[in-house]
């Protein structure tokens, strides 16, 4: 190696200038950092989930099936997520045995008996389906199943004699589906054997019109989501002009903006919001014109001391001097540079303007029926859930799933728009 | 202090206005007058009519309506007729105060015990338990754990009462209910405060004298972090009362927070407006009695009273 393999090329100094890499704006940073937040990108893509199904869900059902929110169908009350075809089992008459206690599941597909203490001559007799109760899942049909006690009868005895008369039955009918009888110890249960198998005409059951749950849940979505977005957007335009102009001129004018949030916000919003909605129809819009007439405040708040930060750094004093007009240095300097702070309160907003919606929906104030919002639908369903928790549960889930989603995205877009708050 | 103090109250009373004023011009700007029912009598309606002044100008009546609200006339029900809003108030609010102060005290002493805990055990197990905990509290809203809840314990294990009767243990559920959104906050704020608190200077100090950590926790932790918690007392108890509307709703309680749901269902307008009065009156005194309380416990708040930001 020697000195005449190298060729000096000198100093390029537009080169050097040269940036080679893009800028890395404010925005792109905060985006590079949440990023790498884990549970914030996971909320994120649940939230995206949540509202494309809000958007194509009462689609695909329409397309498929027909569904819409308001059909109702009455012979499909009420069906679960997985359909079985077990037969009810009901006692119909016994001299058989005595017994202390007798318990059976949620849809009387297997009962059991406790404490059992067998006569020596009697008659057991047992009901096999229920016409009434089986219209939703099964195909109507009842069956009898009876035996004789004779002394020296066993519980074992008894139970054989059962799952005979059942074998017999099965032979002559298959559509039966057979029960077995079990003993242990001094019990006895009895269940009815049947498949079960996912619901495939409605996703998510139905309720207790018969309309299916799937359609609902996503309309729903769609009603809850418009009025989060729609009322989020106008409290932030409300927020930012209240705080801006308050922040800016500062002085008394500030002193009284800022005296009269305080007044107003001493009482929960919730109880303006009972009392302006008995003036109005219930209904989507006087929703979002209450919720946004309520919630600005927050938001004034935070952009009014952004505001107050911002109007004494170098920028803002050189647009002044240019000769920038108050409503210049407002709209073009200041709120672009308090968008960080604007951007977590909104996106703290949403999950409690869903949640005031569920709120109002719950207490009877909310969209009329036959609409859905989430609110409405867990109202709904908390009303059955005993007899059939996935109507409860189906829009439960969903709301908690988006509450959290909002609520630890928030957390995480405080962290990358503002490192400084970061703990 | 005492002009801070004229001055809270002063702004409580200006919020009581307020909220007075408005229920007062949406009481007007209602449809019809209460005593449109065509089943009464036209000389009875004239009489009804007198006795609350809905024939005098639109100014005189609030006046009117104001000065019976001083004396506590909050109005008569329509649904239940003869019986005024007060005793309705009178007869059902213990059944909430029961509801509520328990919840109230469940929320503060278990949220604060968390929130140290978990300061305490930073990043170990017992913090992210708290953190979870926190975390479902705030995305778990009560119209769905105060059925899940009765769901599991009422009728799957069939251990506690899901309506509220006349026992103890019928309140276990509702207070748990009712108090677990104040829990997540209080222990989320807790532990952040006594973070920021263990790495003070003072804590150090302390620490190097020797003082032990039992003894470091109670006197120097506890009693700093506390401080802002005891800010928020207020905005908790509006939290508890607007929450018990609901929990009522779920289990039952028949009272205030029931009642409430069912005029407004039954479209009752002067109960309505009556009860909003009440729980806004309860809120503002709560508000003023814990900004008052903090003034005293707190002597650094004179300094930066009417600062600002």
């Amino acid at each position: 190696m020697n000195q005449t393999m190298f060729e000096h090329v000198g100093k390029n100094l537009a080169a050097a200038q040269k940036i080679k890499r893009p800028s890395m704006s404010y925005l792109k940073d905060a985006f590079r950092r949440i990023k790498k937040n884990k549970p914030a990108m996971i909320s994120f893509f649940i939230l995206i989930f949540m509202i494309t199904m809000s958007l194509i869900g009462p689609i695909i059902s329409k397309a498929l099936y027909g569904h819409t929110y308001r059909n109702q169908d009455l012979n499909v009350q009420n069906q679960t997520m997985i359909l079985s075809n077990k037969r009810s089992v009901m006692l119909t008459s016994n001299t058989a045995f005595t017994y202390k206690k007798y318990t059976h599941d949620l849809r009387k597909t297997k009962i059991a008996f406790k404490n059992i203490k067998i006569n020596s001559s009697g008659v057991l007799a047992i009901k096999i389906g229920n016409k009434a109760e089986e219209a939703q899942q099964g195909d109507q049909k009842e069956y009898k199943i009876e035996i004789k006690t004779q002394s020296g009868d066993t519980l074992e005895t008894l139970a054989e004699k059962i799952n005979v008369e059942a074998e017999k039955q099965l032979q002559n009918d298959p559509d039966f589906r057979g029960i077995t009888a079990k003993a242990s110890g001094n019990n006895l249960n009895i269940e009815s054997k049947g498949e079960s198998h996912f619901n495939t005409k409605y996703w998510l059951g139905t309720d207790m019109f018969g309309r299916d749950l799937f359609t609902r849940l996503w309309e729903g979505g769609r009603v809850s989501f418009l009025i989060a977005f729609v009322s989020v957007f106008i409290t932030t335009v409300i927020g930012i002009l209240y705080g801006g102009i308050s922040g800016y001129i500062g002085g008394k004018v500030d002193n009284f903006m800022m005296r009269f949030i305080e007044v107003i916000m001493v009482v929960p919003d919730m109880l303006y919001i009972i009392l302006l909605l008995q003036v109005m129809r219930p209904g989507l819009q006087p929703i979002i014109i209450v919720l946004a007439a309520t919630g600005w405040m927050g938001i004034a708040r935070v952009v009014r001391g952004e505001v107050m930060r911002l109007k004494h750094s170098e920028y803002v004093l050189a647009a002044e001097t240019l000769g920038a007009s108050t409503k210049r240095v407002i709209l073009k300097h200041l709120i672009p540079n308090t968008m960080g702070p604007i951007i977590v309160q909104m996106t703290m907003m949403i999950p409690a303007m869903i949640f005031t919606e569920a709120f109002l929906s719950f207490i009877g104030l909310g969209i009329p029926v036959p609409f859905a919002s989430w609110g409405s639908l867990i109202n709904e369903g908390a009303q059955v859930f005993v007899l059939y928790p996935n109507s409860l549960l189906v829009p439960a889930v969903a709301l908690s799933l988006t509450m959290l989603g909002f609520n630890i995205l928030g957390d995480g877009l405080r962290d990358a728009l503002d490192p400084k708050l970061r703990k | 202090m005492l002009k801070y103090i004229l001055r809270r109250t002063f702004y409580a009373v200006i919020t009581l206005l307020v909220i007075t004023t408005l229920t007062f011009v949406l009481m007007k700007a209602l449809p019809g007058d209460p005593f449109n029912d065509p089943k009464l009598k036209p000389d009875v309606r004239q009489a009804l009519r007198q006795k609350y002044a809905l024939d005098r100008p639109v100014l005189q009546q609030y006046g009117i309506y104001m000065s019976n609200l001083a004396h506590g006339d909050l109005g008569t029900s329509l649904k239940f007729p003869g019986r005024s809003v007060s005793t309705i108030i009178k007869d059902s609010f213990p059944k909430s105060y029961a509801l509520g102060w328990r919840a109230m005290l469940l929320a503060t002493t278990l949220g604060l015990f968390f929130g140290l805990i978990a300061a305490l055990n930073h990043e170990k197990w017992i913090d992210y338990i708290v953190i979870f905990i926190a975390i479902v509290g705030v995305a778990v809203p009560n119209i769905v754990m105060g059925p899940f809840l009765s769901y599991i314990f009422g009728v799957k294990l069939g251990l506690l009462p899901v309506t509220v009767d006349k026992t103890s243990s019928s309140l276990i559920l509702p207070v748990i209910t009712l108090s677990l959104g104040t829990i997540a906050f209080v222990s989320r704020m807790m532990r952040t405060t006594t973070l920021e608190i263990n790495g003070q200077d003072y804590i150090l100090t302390a620490k190097s004298k020797g003082i032990s950590k039992l003894q470091i926790v109670f006197k120097h932790i506890i009693r700093n972090a506390i401080m802002p918690v005891i800010t928020i007392l207020g905005p908790l108890f509006a939290a508890i009362i607007t929450g018990s509307i609901v929990v009522e709703k779920v289990f039952a309680v028949a009272g205030l927070g029931e009642y409430f749901v069912n005029t407004i269902l039954s479209q009752d307008y002067p109960m309505i407006m009556g009860i909003t009065i009440f729980y806004a009156v309860l809120i503002i005194a709560s508000m003023l009695f814990v900004d008052i309380a903090y003034s005293f416990i707190d002597p650094r708040i004179k300094s930066s009273i009417g600062g600002g930001d």
